[in-house]
């Protein structure tokens, strides 16, 4: 065929632009049930706030291969929490979501809400699978069931909030240094007496980072006597401005006014290093950071549950396992139940207690031999397990990033860093959350 | 001279129309068809039933967005022009000094070379309260530093400042480059006429970068709105939404939130805003630069 | 009054790696006031940077520099009373012509008045009235050149260094330019030093030519002396166009012997016993005798060359003939309506020859060389 080049060279041109317009349809993953000769393909997410888990999880599912070789599981770490939702969307928008993801139990009304998870109940069917559902702490599974009963998670990756402190400093600003502060009164005493007699810095941290303020400001609902849960079971009823959630804002408020917390941001990254370099004597944070500080600590620490007020208990945190509809089939659901009971076994739940810092997610993971081993050589490990008792669940709404993140964190911020009036942040956070749910009930 | 004849040749202007086909695909896919697209979701509510007015209205009462909204102004206002002098007053300084020093040339623009990313962990733990590089630096002179990024009235004015350092570099390098357009014969007359270094820079050197400057300066200004990684590593827009950028919020918006509809909105906004900055700047400094 | 004196001026470079590259040794001229005088050579003789020195735009590493008596080696050179005519101009594209040209006024806070005045004054000599409010962009080449003459004028500056300042501009419009030049020059008794590598430049519009090359000077003389009596081969072949027939010879008693020629039989023989008459006995054996070519004719002479004629060009009102002499070619400058003379010789007067030390290209000249006799 005689073309002239300038012809020759369009035709090339156009059959590039083709190439280019094919590629974004013909690729994409395990597309229809994901079944091919008896072997079941699922794609699962997990992220990694702590650094450990991923290693942790890919190790499991080496172990999950040869015990499974009819599933084949295609792990894809997923960043944090945030990304991980972030890739899940993308994912469900595209209907190719992961059968099986390790999501903030907080973001589950989101979720549940767009029907983007499955719930666990239809592929519970047996004794034995009840059995297992009934094995995790029910503070814990708090936040994975919905009002109506159905199941939306299983605990995995859980935590709550406990209290540091630094015994050297205790000793020194002769405290008993076996005895951490159990009430409000003795908080504010331990603190001023550390600052002043130990030379510490500050006295108490209590992080007021946007992402984790309403978690610290839940425990002090708590203490306060006040409802700590903030959120109803359905997640579209919060109260932020009843007299407890005030005092409770006035408590945490003043101890910047007394100077033993500074009135700038205490960040939640950085404040187990601030304890770690001893700029304070009392840190509240997780329960994951017990491991860091272990290794880190170059001073004599102790570790325990929150004081208690009125009340007490501080709200569990963390990720839950979660099955996902768009795309995925039966079987491939079936598969990550399946996936998702081999990674909560006692022993594993334990050996992510104890590699992670995670709380072990099972009484009988808490006794098992690798956690009694555990115990033993590290005392402090137990204090998480002692919280959880009186542990209350994390507040959750639907729409969580408007309600937490960009109304009620500034609320709280407002005051506790700009000397705002407590009960009029509150009521306006109260006014403006009730409009964001107003449009999910 | 009579053409060849080919029955398969085409005429001169089909050909040209044929050979800006891929460019036009390219902006039609990748430009036009989102922001068709972006306008059409905008008009959409969250459960994608419409159309309605509803983002907008949400829009004209969202604090958080008026209070990003602020910000990035605030944010775009000081951080261009103080990087733009920066840039030039770096540029005109280093011009001659900057001959044949490699590794001063490198540490000059270290900045503009460095991702933004990068540039923002580094300055995080510039500004940590009690273990950053400046309040060690001020504890030097027994000045207890304040907590930059963690006080909301000093954590802007401290990305502000990160954000000219690293931009100040980056358009040094245009203005060095502009300076090297300028002929030496004009610094000489300059010199011989008696005219001092400062008068040489107001009347000659300034003018004649003009044209750098206006090009720098549409760059930094969609620089100071579309570059908010920092925000992401540094600040995550707190405390309080001190730091809270418009890019930022229409992440956390579309993504964070799972809203796109009202995402779309927020950005034709700032397409809006950023569109009529351009505007008005290039009609502002046209009449006023020379172009060669 | 703006005397311009240079002594033992010079000038070393630091190359790239460091080696060390002498542009200037020891350069001495004198340029007397009301003067204009071109420093004349090809480029990288360091013509442009002893024009800079004097600006003040460089330093000189050692001699001294005076100008109207006052040493003004460290002197800056806004101090120094001179105004410069850049190469490229040097107009500031964003400026008017106004602009410019009260650019340097503006700079020393001359009062607007006479700002004013000054500027109407040069822009009537200059003939740039009607075009004070354009940019250069809008300018002709020859109105930009008038710019930039503009700046040099109202400076009031007496003293005014010019670099190449016609190299931009088309032949027929450096011609015109170069006697405007002149005519300036002349009519505001300036005191001009003049950079080209264009001898026509130099020898139309120069009281005094400095002939530069590799960093020393040649020759300093007046453009008629220059080409009358160039005192060396460099020179000699440097000035005139066409320029000066060079034929390499030996000393043979009273005869003249062309070098290069094969064989004793054919060795080009000339009788030149007149020619060297005067000169003294300890005259060198290797000699370059240059003739001009209008200064030779077809037919025999007082000094006579054995050629072929091999060809013609007409070149207007002139005819340019090449012939060979020996194995060499010489050219021979006519009158274009003269006969066509067929000979076998070409002739020229004794005075219109030029002697030169082959082995030093220095010029051999009777008077000089036997002393008071001249």
């Amino acid at each position: 065929m005689a073309l002239s080049p300038r012809t020759r060279a369009l035709a090339a041109t156009t059959l590039a632009l083709t190439a280019i317009a094919g590629c974004s349809s013909a690729s994409g993953g395990s597309g229809g049930d994901g079944a091919k000769d008896g072997v079941v393909s699922i794609d699962f997410y997990y992220p990694d706030q702590v650094g450990t888990l991923s290693t942790l999880i890919d190790g499991y599912l080496k172990d999950f291969a040869k015990e499974h070789p009819e599933i084949k599981v295609k792990g894809v770490y997923s960043g944090d929490y945030d990304q991980t939702l972030a890739a899940v969307n993308t994912a469900i928008d595209a209907r190719k979501a992961p059968a099986l993801a390790i999501m903030d139990q907080s973001f589950m009304h989101d979720l549940v809400e767009r029907k983007a998870v499955t719930a666990w109940n239809p592929f519970l069917t047996s004794d034995a699978d009840r059995k297992w559902k009934d094995s995790f702490y029910p503070q814990f599974m708090s936040n994975s069931v919905g009002a109506d009963g159905q199941v939306w998670g299983i605990p995995f990756a859980r935590s709550t909030i406990v209290q540091y402190w630094n015994k050297d400093y205790f000793k020194k600003a002769g405290l008993d240094p076996e005895k951490p502060p159990a009430g409000w009164d003795e908080l504010v005493a331990d603190a001023k007496a550390v600052q002043s007699g130990a030379g510490a810095k500050w006295g108490l941290f209590i992080p007021t980072s946007t992402g984790t303020a309403y978690w610290l400001y839940q425990a002090l609902v708590q203490q306060a006597g006040g409802d700590g849960a903030i959120s109803d079971r359905a997640g579209t009823k919060v109260t932020v401005n009843s007299e407890q959630n005030v005092k409770a804002l006035e408590f945490w408020a003043s101890l910047g006014t007394q100077k033993i917390a500074p009135t700038t941001e205490v960040a939640w990254g950085t404040s187990t290093d601030d304890f770690l370099a001893g700029t304070t004597g009392i840190l509240w944070t997780t329960s994951g950071r017990i491991g860091s500080i272990q290794e880190k600590a170059g001073f004599d620490w102790g570790v325990s549950a929150l004081p208690a007020g009125a009340g007490k208990g501080a709200p569990t945190g963390g990720g839950s396992l979660m099955l996902f509809d768009a795309g995925v089939s039966k079987k491939q659901k079936e598969a990550a139940v399946t996936l998702a009971k081999f990674l909560t076994t006692p022993e594993r739940a334990a050996d992510v207690s104890i590699k992670s810092g995670y709380i072990a997610t099972s009484e009988a993971a808490w006794n098992t031999e690798a956690m009694r081993a555990h115990l033993a050589k590290h005392p402090q490990a137990k204090a998480p397990h002692d919280a959880v008792a009186d542990a209350i669940p994390e507040m959750a709404t639907p729409d969580r990033d408007r309600v937490v993140y960009q109304t009620l964190a500034p609320a709280l911020q407002s005051v506790l860093l700009k000397g705002a009036d407590p009960r009029k942040a509150l009521d306006k956070a109260q006014s403006d959350i009730d409009a964001v749910l107003k449009t999910h009930r | 001279m009579k053409p060849r004849t080919s029955p398969r040749r085409l005429p001169d202007q089909v050909f040209a129309y044929a050979l800006l086909v891929p460019a036009f695909a390219f902006l039609v896919l990748f430009t036009v068809k989102p922001l068709v697209s972006t306008v059409v979701s905008s008009l959409y509510d969250r459960r994608d039933e419409g159309p309605t007015l509803d983002n907008y209205r949400l829009l004209a009462e969202d604090e958080v967005f008026r209070k990003a909204l602020v910000n990035n102004l605030l944010f775009s206002v000081l951080t261009v022009p103080v990087s733009l002098a920066l840039a030039m007053l770096l540029a005109v300084l280093l011009q001659r000094a900057l001959k044949g020093k490699a590794l001063l040339r490198a540490g000059v623009f270290a900045p503009a070379i460095l991702p933004v990313v990068a540039v923002a962990v580094i300055w995080l733990y510039f500004y940590q309260p009690n273990i950053g590089v400046i309040n060690e630096v001020l504890g030097w002179f027994g000045v207890t530093g304040p907590d930059w990024l963690g006080d909301t009235a000093l954590v802007l004015p401290s990305l502000m400042a990160m954000m000219v350092w690293k931009e100040a570099g980056f358009f040094m390098i245009f203005y060095l480059a502009g300076l090297q357009a300028i002929d030496p014969e004009l610094d000489e007359a300059s010199l011989l006429e008696g005219t001092g270094r400062f008068t040489h820079f107001r009347r000659v050197t300034f003018p004649l970068l003009m044209p750098t400057t206006l090009f720098a300066a549409i760059v930094a200004l969609a620089d100071s709105i579309k570059m908010v990684d920092f925000v992401f590593v540094m600040t995550q827009g707190g405390p309080d939404n001190a730091s809270n950028l418009l890019l930022y919020y229409i992440y956390r918006v579309t993504f964070a939130q799972h809203w796109p509809q009202y995402g779309a909105a927020i950005s034709l906004l700032v397409i809006g805003v950023l569109v009529a900055l351009a505007v008005l700047q290039i009609r502002l400094l046209d009449r006023r630069i020379h172009y060669r | 009054m703006p005397e311009v004196v240079l002594e033992q001026i010079s000038k070393t470079y630091q190359g790239a790696r460091g080696v060390r590259h002498q542009a200037l040794t020891g350069i001495d001229f004198t340029v007397p006031s009301g003067e204009f005088a071109a420093l004349l050579g090809p480029s990288g003789c360091g013509k442009s940077t002893t024009l800079r020195i004097v600006a003040g735009l460089e330093r000189a590493d050692g001699g001294d520099l005076r100008i109207g008596g006052r040493s003004v080696t460290r002197v800056p050179a806004a101090e120094r009373g001179l105004a410069m005519v850049f190469q490229n101009y040097a107009l500031f594209p964003h400026l008017s012509v106004a602009e410019n040209i009260l650019f340097g006024l503006r700079s020393r806070r001359v009062p607007r008045a006479e700002r004013n005045a000054r500027l109407a004054e040069a822009a009537r000599q200059l003939r740039l009235t009607e075009q004070l409010d354009r940019r250069p962009a809008q300018l002709s080449g020859g109105q930009r050149q008038r710019v930039a003459l503009g700046r040099a004028l109202v400076s009031g500056a007496e003293l005014v260094l010019m670099d190449e300042p016609l190299s931009n501009l088309d032949a027929r419009l450096r011609a015109d330019m170069r006697t405007e030049l002149r005519e300036l020059q002349q009519r505001l008794g300036l005191t001009v030093l003049y950079v080209t590598h264009d001898q026509v430049e130099a020898m139309t519009m120069a009281d005094r030519v400095i002939v530069m090359r590799e960093g020393g000077i040649d020759q300093i003389a007046a453009p008629e002396e220059l080409y009358a009596r160039p005192a060396s081969v460099r020179v000699a072949s440097f000035i005139g166009s066409p320029p000066m027939n060079l034929l390499d010879v030996r000393r043979d008693g009273t005869w003249l012997v062309l070098d290069g020629a094969e064989g004793d039989g054919d060795r080009v023989r000339i009788e030149a016993a007149g020619l060297l008459k005067g000169l003294p006995d300890e005259l060198p054996e290797e000699l370059v005798l240059g003739v001009r070519p209008e200064d030779l004719v077809p037919g025999p002479g007082e000094l006579t060359l054995p050629a072929v004629r091999i060809r013609d060009e007409l070149l207007g009102a002139d005819r340019l003939i090449a012939f060979r002499v020996g194995t060499r070619t010489v050219q021979v400058r006519v009158r274009a309506d003269e006969h066509r003379p067929g000979g076998d010789r070409l002739g020229a007067r004794h005075t219109a020859c030029h002697l030169f030390d082959r082995r030093t290209g220095a010029r051999l000249d009777a008077r000089r060389l036997v002393g008071a006799t001249g």
